[in-house]
């Protein structure tokens, strides 16, 4: 499949249809691969795919440093173009200004990571080009199990659960950072007129500033783990996400990624949506 | 005088020239030592299991404790330069302000467990904090923590110590060096009087015959650390390469997380902000990172460093040239911390050894 | 190589009470005028609430200081009044972030903080005896009028002063009613202008760029100091019409301006280079600036 991949990408960049080539190559580290930004034709062999292409690279198609490399082709796993979806659904990315090489993926990590076994885009939504064998999307899954199993505990549970995990956090933002959907040129937490969102890592601002991020991303967020997957000192934030997809797939029956003709649900109006908060 | 004289700690470089003292540690008294440093009153920090990291907490009893992992994700600089902290506050009655400076915020306190790595990043962090004006904060909880590290005698493929003029037994910054030389035994350096004072109070300390030594025990991570890279050739290239378009392809998947920052032992920039109620506020040191885009923007919007490559060079610069050129050291002890844990492999040894591999010293924007 | 302590390069300061001083605490001011300069531009004058603590202050003129609206924050602002100004000293600042839209609500009487002085200063040893060229644009005034009032304070140490001030209209230049006390002493040469478009009918000055018209004026580099400061693009034209005159780069002095927190070489922030514009600046020779990365 690689061989494919990288004969594919020779072409594009040859033929001149696209300008990078953003894909993974080979870490430093064993078990470990390093986004990698393809501009001559010449370098094709150094891209890789296997089980630790774990990066959304999506996140690269909203970040200056690599759109001024010009047009793009990206080698994405079904999560990256859920991410990708988005961006296009947010008038991030245009769909015809990216070239989607989709890779179907039975899954990363050894072991694999905990969105695998409950993922439904082995094969990609949306691409021009797919390397391996198509798969069928399983409909067995329970995404939000995890979610459901929290929502047993009580408030008071729930509440300090919360408490112990968001202590730990440092204010690094590398939840922001690494998220394909956090593309904001100012992001409201580095604004200071007025301060929205205190800096200091102290339990209010870390409050305020997971839950913010938390409902920006609601209805937004794709689990692609990445946020959790970054996070230093091992916050569970996925699990905060998908309990708002939860509610967002229960209220509005909406999951983002999987139709970029969609409207966002925060963004739309239909006579038939819940209104049960208007007494 | 006040019992926080600084000349104590130019007493504890006094010690280090006259060489350390040598003792031996039963090892099954290693977590001993977190029990006599609890009841001290002391507050002690060693590596714990928290959900699925191994990092850096206060703990209250030595069974939390657990020292078989290579290092901690967190490193313990926090002991000494806190995540967030009041530097002082004030109060806003009628248009009168009543500033209150305390200096009740320090309570003694043991690093227990850390590797030489991190106990050599204190020393030289030290420079910064007493370059011209001294940072009481830092002065005050540096004079009142004590370091009781523990050499390696593992390693991964991220640390890279000694190729930064450091050793996985390096004494650099530490009260009290243990190294396991036999299976029930313990050769500890004590470096400073801080360190003899806390090993006196312990009672669990022995004579040490003379022929004990630890170069045997870590001969065999000295040599799987090797060099990752001839740390003679960076600052060379770094004093002419500003320029170099080198920067753009090494650091271009930089997301700038500041995770590397965070994680860092040395890594030791800050941020003051202001932090205000309805009847007053106070003034907060947090920790930040140059990797941040707001890090260096001014008011009128205009950004010096304006992109990823740039800041990302700043921090590369920062550890390997301005720090020796200002402060007359590396900022950085090859914990290995940045690599392991950044989440797109942007990897400082492999840039390290790209410059050092570098065939010329190519030409600058000057 | 690394952590050669017993090189003890710490500049460790050995007293003890120095190393217990808080080096973040603010000492209290009082706001004793406020002049409106421009639409966005207001000029302070301020002492110190402690009278022992103004009687004692001293500072070199050039120098910054980091001043604090409380409850928002800090803001670094050059001193732009001269040292030999004992009673009193003076901030002119622009209101375009948070903590200057704070201190643009307040009023005289009101309490800021301050913490300074801090950096370098304007190298006046040097300069006596010569000839000096101030030349300043718009919101940069400031930082070159504390030498300006310093010099004439000072008159018969230096020769001939010269005074170049461009803003991009008459609304925005600053420091008005001094512009005409200089226009007004014959010890002093003045030339204000403003940019085309800028002018309103009854302006007297002069039209155009101030790169252009300082070319027009052509003073003479013999032995003589130029002071210039300005916006980056303003800096950019000026410098080689300098030259061109045979200022030697040395001759050239600036004062830079950089993000910055703790103003005292701590926070890591205003670097440029291994320079940082808190300790090593913000008065930089232009032979001293060529020798910058480009990242201020």
């Amino acid at each position: 499949m690689i061989e494919q991949i990288r004969e594919t990408a020779k072409k594009l960049l040859t033929g001149g249809e696209v300008k990078v080539v953003i894909g993974y190559e080979n870490g430093g580290l064993p078990q470990t691969t390093r986004p990698v930004f393809i501009t001559s034709p010449d370098e094709v062999g150094r891209l890789v795919w296997n089980k630790h292409c774990y990066a959304n690279v999506a996140r690269f198609l909203v970040r200056k440093e690599v759109a001024s490399l010009g047009k793009p082709a990206i080698i994405a796993k079904g999560c990256d173009v859920k991410a990708i979806v988005v961006q296009i659904q947010e008038s991030q990315v245009k769909r015809e200004n990216v070239v989607i090489l989709g890779v179907t993926c039975q899954g990363v990590g050894e072991p694999p990571l905990s969105k695998c076994p409950i993922c439904d885009v082995n094969t990609p939504r949306e691409y021009d080009y797919l390397f391996g064998e198509k798969i069928p999307p399983r409909t067995d899954i329970n995404k939000f199990a995890d979610a459901e199993e929290f929502e047993k505990k009580s408030p008071k549970e729930r509440w300090e659960f919360w408490e112990k995990q968001l202590s730990k956090c440092i204010k690094c933002y590398a939840c922001r950072q690494v998220c394909p959907l956090c593309y904001c040129e100012v992001c409201i937490a580095d604004k200071n007129q007025p301060q929205w969102i205190e800096t200091s890592s102290h339990t209010r601002g870390n409050y305020h500033w997971n839950l913010i991020r938390a409902w920006h991303l609601s209805g937004r967020c794709i689990d692609c783990l990445e946020c959790e997957r970054a996070c230093p000192v091992g916050i569970p934030l996925s699990l905060l996400n998908r309990r708002l997809a939860k509610s967002v797939k229960e209220r509005f029956g909406y999951e983002p990624g999987y139709d970029k003709e969609a409207a966002p649900p925060l963004t739309d109006f239909k006579q038939q949506d819940p209104q049960e908060f208007i007494k | 005088m006040s019992s926080n004289n600084p000349e104590t700690v130019s007493e504890r470089e006094v010690q280090k020239k006259s060489g350390p003292i040598f003792k031996v540690l039963d090892a099954r008294n290693l977590k001993a030592l977190v029990q006599k440093g609890l009841e001290l009153g002391c507050r002690v920090f060693a590596p714990v299991k928290d959900d699925k990291l191994v990092t850096f907490e206060q703990v209250s009893s030595p069974d939390q404790v657990l020292l078989d992992g290579i290092t901690t994700r967190m490193s313990p600089k926090s002991v000494v330069l806190p995540r967030t902290e009041k530097v002082f506050s004030y109060k806003i009655r009628k248009g009168e302000i009543v500033v209150e400076n305390k200096d009740d915020f320090v309570v003694p306190a043991i690093i227990f467990g850390c590797r030489p790595c991190d106990a050599a990043s204190f020393p030289i962090m030290d420079r910064l904090f007493r370059w011209d004006y001294q940072d009481k904060f830092w002065n005050k909880r540096r004079e009142a923590t004590l370091i009781v590290s523990i050499s390696c005698l593992d390693c991964d493929d991220a640390c890279f110590c000694t190729s930064v003029g450091l050793a996985p037994d390096s004494t650099e910054g530490s009260d009290v060096l243990l190294t396991l030389i036999s299976r029930d035994q313990y050769l500890a350096e004590i470096m400073t009087e801080k360190g003899a004072e806390f090993v006196e109070k312990t009672g669990l300390f022995d004579e040490a015959g003379a022929d004990l030594d630890k170069s045997s025990a870590t001969r065999a991570v000295r040599q799987k650390l090797g060099k990752k890279f001839d740390v003679e050739k960076i600052k060379p290239w770094l004093d002419e390469n500003y320029g170099n378009k080198f920067w753009g392809e090494v650091t271009r998947m930089c997301i700038g997380c500041g995770i590397c920052t965070y994680v860092c032992p040395t890594c030791h920039c800050f941020d003051l902000v202001d932090e205000a109620h309805y009847d007053g506020g106070a003034k907060i040191k947090n920790w930040d990172a140059c990797q941040f885009a707001a890090f260096t923007v001014h008011a009128s919007g205009h950004n010096p460093r304006p992109d990823q490559v740039s800041r990302h060079r700043q921090r590369i610069m920062h550890k390997y040239k301005y720090y020796p050129d200002n402060l007359g050291a590396i900022l950085c002890t090859g914990c290995g911390r940045c690599v392991r844990h950044c989440p797109m492999e942007v990897n400082l040894i492999r840039i390290l050894k790209g410059i050092s591999e570098i065939e010329t010293v190519c030409g600058t924007q000057r | 190589m690394q952590n050669d302590a017993s090189t003890a390069y710490s500049n460790v300061i050995e007293s003890g009470e120095d190393a217990l001083d808080n080096i973040y605490l603010p000492h209290l001011m009082v706001i004793k005028e406020i002049v409106q300069e421009t639409p966005d531009v207001k000029s302070m004058k301020l002492v110190f609430q402690d009278e022992e603590m103004q009687k004692n202050f001293s500072f070199r003129t050039g120098q910054f200081g980091e001043f604090t609206v409380f409850g928002v924050g800090e803001s670094t602002f050059n001193i732009c009044s001269s040292q030999t100004w004992k009673d009193h000293i003076e901030c002119c600042f622009r209101k375009v972030g948070r903590v200057t839209s704070a201190l643009w609500q307040m009023n005289e009487g009101d309490i800021i903080g301050f913490r300074g002085p801090y950096g370098n200063w304007y190298p006046v040893e040097r300069m006596e005896g010569k000839n000096i060229l101030f030349i300043a644009g718009g919101i940069a005034l400031p930082p070159v009028r504390c030498m300006i009032w310093h010099a004439l304070d000072m008159r018969t140490k230096f020769k001939n002063i010269t005074i170049l001030y461009g803003a991009r209209t008459v609304a925005d230049l600053v420091f008005k009613r001094e512009l005409a006390q200089w226009a007004n002493r014959d010890d002093v040469t003045i030339v204000t202008t403003v940019d085309p478009g800028g002018e309103t009918p009854d302006w007297k000055g002069k039209v155009g760029l101030v790169p252009i018209v300082l070319k027009g004026m052509a003073p003479s580099s013999d032995n003589a100091i130029a002071l210039v400061c300005g916006p980056p693009i303003m800096i950019k034209f000026t410098l080689p019409v300098l030259l061109e005159l045979g200022f030697a780069k040395e001759d050239i002095i600036t004062s830079l301006e950089n993000r910055m927190k703790c103003g005292l070489g701590k926070c890591g922030r205003c670097n440029v280079g291994k320079v940082y514009v808190c300790k090593d600046g913000p008065i930089f020779t232009a032979s001293q600036v060529a020798l910058l990365p480009e990242e201020y």
